[in-house]
């Protein structure tokens, strides 16, 4: 089911030896594992995040991603393996001295602090004159369109506020890495979309490097250069949103991004033997033994066809541009498919038919 | 190693030198005496301490000691590290610390000191001053006649009235036995049976037990008790004060407290010259204005006003009810007394 | 490896000070206890002949029984007030702890004598009582077990109070409202959900009082009957005037062990860690089966409540029955404030002699104390001495609370028994232990000493109050500093300090107190050279009760309040 992280077994570099690979990779993580008693926390995985870059760590509660980024930013030290910023290892190195930044997702603004002083708070502990702590602090509350409320404290704020303070907290001394743990987490839906692109834009702007974890797969679509997905403490599947939505190497990625129609069977010559009947493999597929064909809703259609499932209505979902239309096949295995607008959606408990097109099915491995 | 040795190569290698430079700098100019505290110090200094440094020129400092210094004695001989060179000490204190080798010789003969009396001097302490257990009645509280004895304490049904005893059995024992009726003069040694069969006719009632002479003074100020054995000093205050209050010397036991030097001391000597300065009875006399306690040099009656002469326990009028509370009795008993009265109180 | 550690290096400075000033003289002391008298060879005699005499064993069980009486008074009393406090809006909830704190400012010896003065037969009590022909005889309260606990209850209350109320507050204001409106009438929702989640808050105020209850001796001796004899008083008696030091450390050691079973039953029941409001994080050996039994008699005990509660209502009317907890409150508040607001008027008194109420007034008595350069010279030591007994024991108390927070150590259990231990010794043998090792040092009769000792007894409390302030502290902002460039150091100044504040302050006012109230190493250590202001009291207390007494508690009841008053407007957070 899981393959191997590719650079697995690699030679490590030796330590503080530059890296030789690559002049755009940012951050390199080599073979780091973590373990919590009995609890494997992360196994040995490795990582590469290019400069500038926005990799989004997606994956569910417990997969490993906040152990991961931990470990990135210093607070754990990992039991394995090693990391190297710009090429240089920091595996060891203290927090204070990595010039990481991370958004918390409770924010952990300083309660104490005014928000102009929790913004210059990173610039003080770096000893810069006052005057330049003024100037950087202003500019960067202005960034995050705040430069009015310096003066109160984070509890007189409202929540996106508050994140927004914490942002600027974070970009105010531009720092080689910003690490954001689930920011968006405790905001409403709308506000969320507002400072997903809020995000983004002042990912353009200064040019950072950062790395998002959330396990919000939308808003990994939405943000990410690249996405790194994660799951039982490894990492999946990396790739940009397109090729890990399109292309999902395993049956989990393809059940955690978007819903998906699985149909899992075995591989015999080039067809799957499923209990819902034989299909046909997309082409370039390369797993053998037991797989699963996953079918994207947008690609299923009612009506017969070569590759045709049948099943009982369940439910009819309305979604404005689209309606969708969820049916369980015969051993209860759920299929999704999207009816466009102006359809009128089959009663419930009526049986439908749904076909696909070889070529748009993925098949992965089981 | 010891217990004693261990702590003194501690005491070695631990002091610092310039410290112990400094303390035997200061020897010639003034000594740390203890004594009870309170209108003691007030009394004291009047009568000894100013006195003394007129006369000799080394200051006299005086400090409160609590009331049975022997753990504080102990440590500073043990760590020779002497914080004070002359103490007040009861008769009881003395014995456990001349037996424990804690005392320094004060260096005072008999005829160094005419008109002392004989118990208040010994090679390694010499008493100042008499105090009394006697029995303070309120006059007020009582309906019918007043007490006279110790037997009369006892008897709750001609003389009705809340009585409080000390939860302790020194005094409280003599007081038992004598309540019973053993002579005065033959008290000691005291016969325990007889005593505990004393007691447990009169303990249902004792309506209080008391521990601090503070608190014995505050019952019988407020009129908490009507009758109760305390130390005449306690209750002088009382009467001083215009409360209804009689002291009853009948059956008195009278004790000694007095100067020790523990041993050891880098200022023994000046402590020695002060020592023998309190005995003097012009200046034993003076702190009798102040403090209703006995002075045990009796010539100091010579000066003292009649009037306050009576009230003191030493006075020949007084001293002749009471008798001396037999402290090698009690030094040799004291354990096995106190373990006994303590599991019968609880009884 | 020393980054692992890091945290738990806090610690150390905790660990070594009480290793220095407190295990290796208190061990050295006790150690007398298996030596002959004279020779110093191996003995087990003094253990032999104190368990072998029955009266030892008997006071012991007094000692308990009396510590058990005065922790249910003490929990019964102070539960309802925390309760009732901590549902207060914070900044009314702040000045009304202030009030709890009342009684710790007047000196214990004065208290005691207030309680004897309000309860004796011509006591204010008796003659109010008679007055309205409430009774016909004097009540006789003093001289019995009902004085000792009146006196005790009243000393341990305010750290009761203290203990349970951080529990109390941090429990969820929306959980009774959820029990609601899951059903669960006012009954059932209090003693379901409030009371079983603040247990942890009075599990801890119970041993914490518990332990400390062990250790009187001066209350019971004044308040008591016959029978009210706590085996402290015989160990002092065994120091003092039998010199007796080996029996004196085996009646030492058989309290030290019977407390340490009683920490070790509370282990096994609670944890430990409980002691500081922390939830107990692994379950233990028969902690099921207690549960199951707790449960039950809850359950038993809020449907009796809840039957209980609405014939009541229908009685009395659901207005009344809302009266009750705070009129229970302010009772209790009442019976804190008493000795002091008996005291306060005695020192105004034109009498020689403390009495309530005062037969006239005048100011003779502040003549006496502010014409007093030893009064004067003892109040100023006193203040200086708990304020730097306050700062080391503070410090030392918050670097240990902090490390046991932020590190897994196996050594936790062990690390918080050694904290509580000085609390547990009896005072008398931690006062002597401390003055042989401060003659060894040259610290007798020095203001350096006293700190000293006086930290060693303050470092219990400011441990624990440190353990449970730190337990609600959000880790993450820490975190957050040091993501952001903030040294070790810096994030302790700049951020853990600040937001502890509050902490910070309760946990400095109690090594205040516990400085400010001590008689026992002050009469040791102090070796009457430097003489606080307790001792001097004791002093002058020795032939007769002076109003003095009163006048000075007068005065340092204004100077703490202004300065309670101060700490509370530093204590709340700016903005």
């Amino acid at each position: 089911m899981e393959r191997q992280p590719r650079r697995r077994g690699r030679t490590l570099q030796r330590l503080g030896a530059p890296l030789s690979s690559g002049a755009g990779v940012k951050l390199r993580i080599d073979g780091i594992a973590k373990r919590y008693g009995p609890v494997v926390a992360l196994e040995p995985l490795s990582l590469e995040v290019r400069s500038g870059e926005l990799l989004t760590i997606l994956g569910p509660s417990g997969s490993g991603k906040t152990t991961l980024l931990q470990v990135i930013c210093g607070l754990v030290e990992p039991d394995a393996g090693r990391l190297f910023i710009d090429g240089h290892d920091r595996t060891v190195m203290p927090v204070h001295q990595r010039e990481i930044g991370l958004v918390f997702q409770n924010y952990a603004l300083f309660p104490h602090l005014t928000v102009a002083e929790n913004v210059g708070f990173p610039l003080k502990m770096r000893g810069r004159p006052a005057g330049e702590i003024r100037d950087r602090v202003a500019t960067a509350l202005t960034m995050v369109q705040l430069g009015h409320l310096g003066g109160r404290f984070p509890r007189e704020l409202s929540g996106g506020q508050q994140q927004r303070v914490a942002l600027a907290r974070c970009f105010v001394y531009q720092p080689a890495i910003i690490l954001m743990d689930e920011p968006l987490g405790a905001l409403d839906r709308q506000l969320r979309e507002h400072m997903q692109i809020e995000i983004k834009r002042l990912h353009r702007e200064t040019g950072a490097t950062i790395i998002y974890v959330t396990h919000d797969q939308e808003e990994a679509l939405a943000l990410s250069d690249r996405i790194c997905l994660m799951n039982h403490a490894r990492i999946e599947q990396v790739g940009t949103p397109q090729e890990i939505y399109e292309h999902p190497r395993t049956a989990f990625t393809a059940g955690f991004i978007g819903t998906s129609t699985l149909l899992r069977g075995q591989v015999e010559g080039d067809a799957l033997a499923t209990p819902h009947g034989r299909f046909a493999l997309p082409p370039g597929s390369t797993a053998t033994g037991a797989a699963a064909l996953v079918i994207r809703p947008e690609h299923l259609r009612l009506g017969p066809g070569p590759n045709a499932i049948r099943g009982v209505v369940a439910e009819t979902v309305y979604a404005g541009a689209e309606t969708r239309l969820l049916f369980d096949l015969a051993d209860g295995t759920g299929a999704a498919l999207r009816l466009p607008t102006g359809t009128t959606p089959p009663e419930i408990g009526t049986e439908v038919e749904a076909h696909w097109t070889t070529e748009t099915a993925v098949l992965v491995p089981l | 190693m010891d217990r004693r040795t261990f702590l003194r190569a501690g005491t070695l290698g631990l002091a610092a030198p310039a410290l112990i430079a400094e303390r035997s700098q200061a020897q010639t100019r003034s000594i740390t005496v203890a004594d009870p505290g309170g209108p003691f110090g007030e009394a004291f200094g009047k009568a000894f301490y100013r006195p003394f440094e007129q006369a000799t020129g080394i200051r006299v400092v005086n400090v409160a000691r609590p009331a049975e210094p022997t753990a504080q004695f102990r440590a500073m001989v043990e760590t020779k590290s002497y914080t004070w060179d002359c103490c007040i000490l009861t008769l009881s204190a003395r014995d456990i610390m001349v037996k424990q080798n804690l005392l320094e010789p004060i260096g005072l003969k008999p005829e160094d000191a005419p008109g002392m009396m004989p118990e208040a001097l010994t090679p390694f302490w010499m008493g100042t001053d008499v105090y009394a257990t006697i029995l303070a009645v309120r006059t007020d509280k009582l309906g019918g006649p007043a007490p006279e004895s110790w037997a009369d304490l006892w008897n709750v049904a001609k003389f009705p009235g809340r009585r409080s005893l000390r939860k302790d059995p020194i005094d409280t024992l003599e007081e038992a036995l004598l309540a019973d009726g053993v002579p005065l003069a033959d008290l000691y040694p005291l016969d325990l049976d007889r005593a505990f069969r004393s007691l447990d006719k009169i303990k249902p009632h004792v309506a209080a037990w008391w521990t601090g002479g503070a608190q014995a003074t505050q019952m019988l100020q407020s009129g908490e008790v009507a009758m109760i054995p305390t130390w005449n000093g306690r209750v002088q205050p009382v009467i001083d004060a215009g409360g209804p209050v009689k002291i009853v010397w009948n059956q008195g036991l009278y004790s000694i407290e007095g100067w020790s030097i523990p041993r050891g001391s880098p200022r023994a000597d000046a402590a020695r010259q002060f020592i023998r300065f309190c005995s003097e009875p012009a200046r034993q006399a003076v702190y009798t204005e102040g403090l209703s306690y006995g002075p045990t040099n009796l010539k100091a009656y010579d000066t003292i006003p009649e009037a306050r002469a009576k009230l003191l326990p030493t006075h020949p009028e007084n001293l002749k009810l009471m008798r001396l509370a037999n402290e090698e009795w009690w030094s040799a008993n004291r354990a096995a007394a106190a373990e006994r009265f303590n599991a019968w109180v609880l009884r | 490896m020393t980054r692992r550690l890091g945290p738990a290096l806090y610690a150390v400075p905790g660990i070594a000070f009480l290793a220095v000033f407190f295990l290796y003289p208190v061990l050295r002391l006790l150690a007398l206890s298996l030596q002959a008298e004279g020779t110093g060879e191996f003995t087990l005699g003094h253990y032999q002949h104190a368990l072998g005499t029955e009266v030892y064993l008997r006071v012991l069980g007094i000692t308990f029984t009396i510590a058990a009486e005065t922790t249910l008074g003490a929990l019964l009393l102070g539960y309802p007030l925390a309760h009732w406090l901590a549902r207060l809006p914070e900044a009314r909830r702040g000045w009304l702890v202030m009030l709890v704190m009342i009684p710790f400012w007047t000196s214990y010896l004065v208290k005691t004598f207030a309680w004897m003065i309000t309860l004796d037969q011509n006591g204010v009590m008796n003659r109010m009582l008679l007055a309205t022909g409430a009774v016909d005889t004097p009540l006789e309260v003093l001289h019995g077990r009902i004085g000792v606990m009146i006196g005790m209850v009243h000393a341990m209350l305010p750290l009761a109070v203290l203990t349970m109320l951080p529990v109390m507050v941090a429990v969820d204001r929306q959980l009774p409202r959820a029990a609601g409106t899951l059903g669960a009438p006012p009954g059932q929702v209090f003693w379901r959900v409030q009371f079983h989640l603040s247990l942890p808050g009075l599990a801890a105020a119970g041993l914490l009082v518990f332990i400390t209850s062990l250790g009187f001796f001066i209350t019971p001796a004044l308040l008591g009957g016959p029978r009210d004899t706590m085996l402290a008083q015989l160990v002092i008696s065994q120091v003092q005037e039998m010199m007796n030091w080996g029996l004196a450390g085996a009646l030492a050691v058989m309290m030290l062990a019977a407390a340490l079973v009683t920490c070790w039953v509370y282990d096994r029941l609670f944890g430990l860690s409980t002691v500081s409001g922390q939830a107990s994080a692994k379950p233990r050996r028969g902690q099921a089966a207690l549960r199951t039994a707790g449960l039950s008699i809850l359950s038993a005990v809020a449907a009796a409540h809840v039957a209980l509660g609405s014939a009541m209502a229908r009685l009395v009317g659901r207005r009344v029955l809302g009266w009750l907890l705070p009129a229970y409150a302010a009772l209790v508040l009442l019976f804190l404030g008493a000795p002091t607001l008996v005291v306060v008027p005695m020192g105004f008194t034109d009498s020689s002699f403390l009495g309530f109420p005062p037969p006239g007034y005048s100011l003779r008595w502040f003549e006496v104390y502010f014409g007093s350069p030893l009064w004067l010279g003892a109040t100023l030591r006193s203040f200086i001495v708990a304020f730097g007994t306050a700062c080391l024991a503070t410090l030392l108390g918050g670097l240990a609370a902090l490390a046991l927070a932020r590190s897994q150590s196996r050594w936790q259990g062990a690390i918080f028994a050694l904290f509580l231990a000085p609390m547990i010794v009896p005072r008398i043998v931690v006062a002597l232990a401390l003055f042989y090792l401060f003659a060894q040092l040259g610290l007798v009769a020095t203001e350096a000493g006293l700190v000293l000792g006086h930290a060693v007894l303050a470092l219990p409390f400011t441990f624990v109050t440190m353990a449970a302030v730190l337990k609600g502290y959000d880790w993450r902002l820490d975190q957050a500093a040091a993501t952001l460039g903030a040294t070790r150091f810096r994030i302790l100044t700049q951020v853990t300090v600040p937001l502890l504040k509050g902490g910070l302050v309760a946990a400095f006012l109690f090594a205040f107190i516990t400085s400010f109230d001590d008689l026992t190493v002050a009469l040791f250590v102090s070796g009457g050279v430097t003489t606080t202001l307790p001792k001097q009291m004791w002093d002058d207390m020795i032939l007769q009760l002076n109003p003095t007494l009163a006048a000075v508690s007068v005065v340092v009841f204004v100077l703490v309040t202004a300065l309670l008053v101060t700490a509370e407007r530093l204590r709340k957070p700016k903005g």
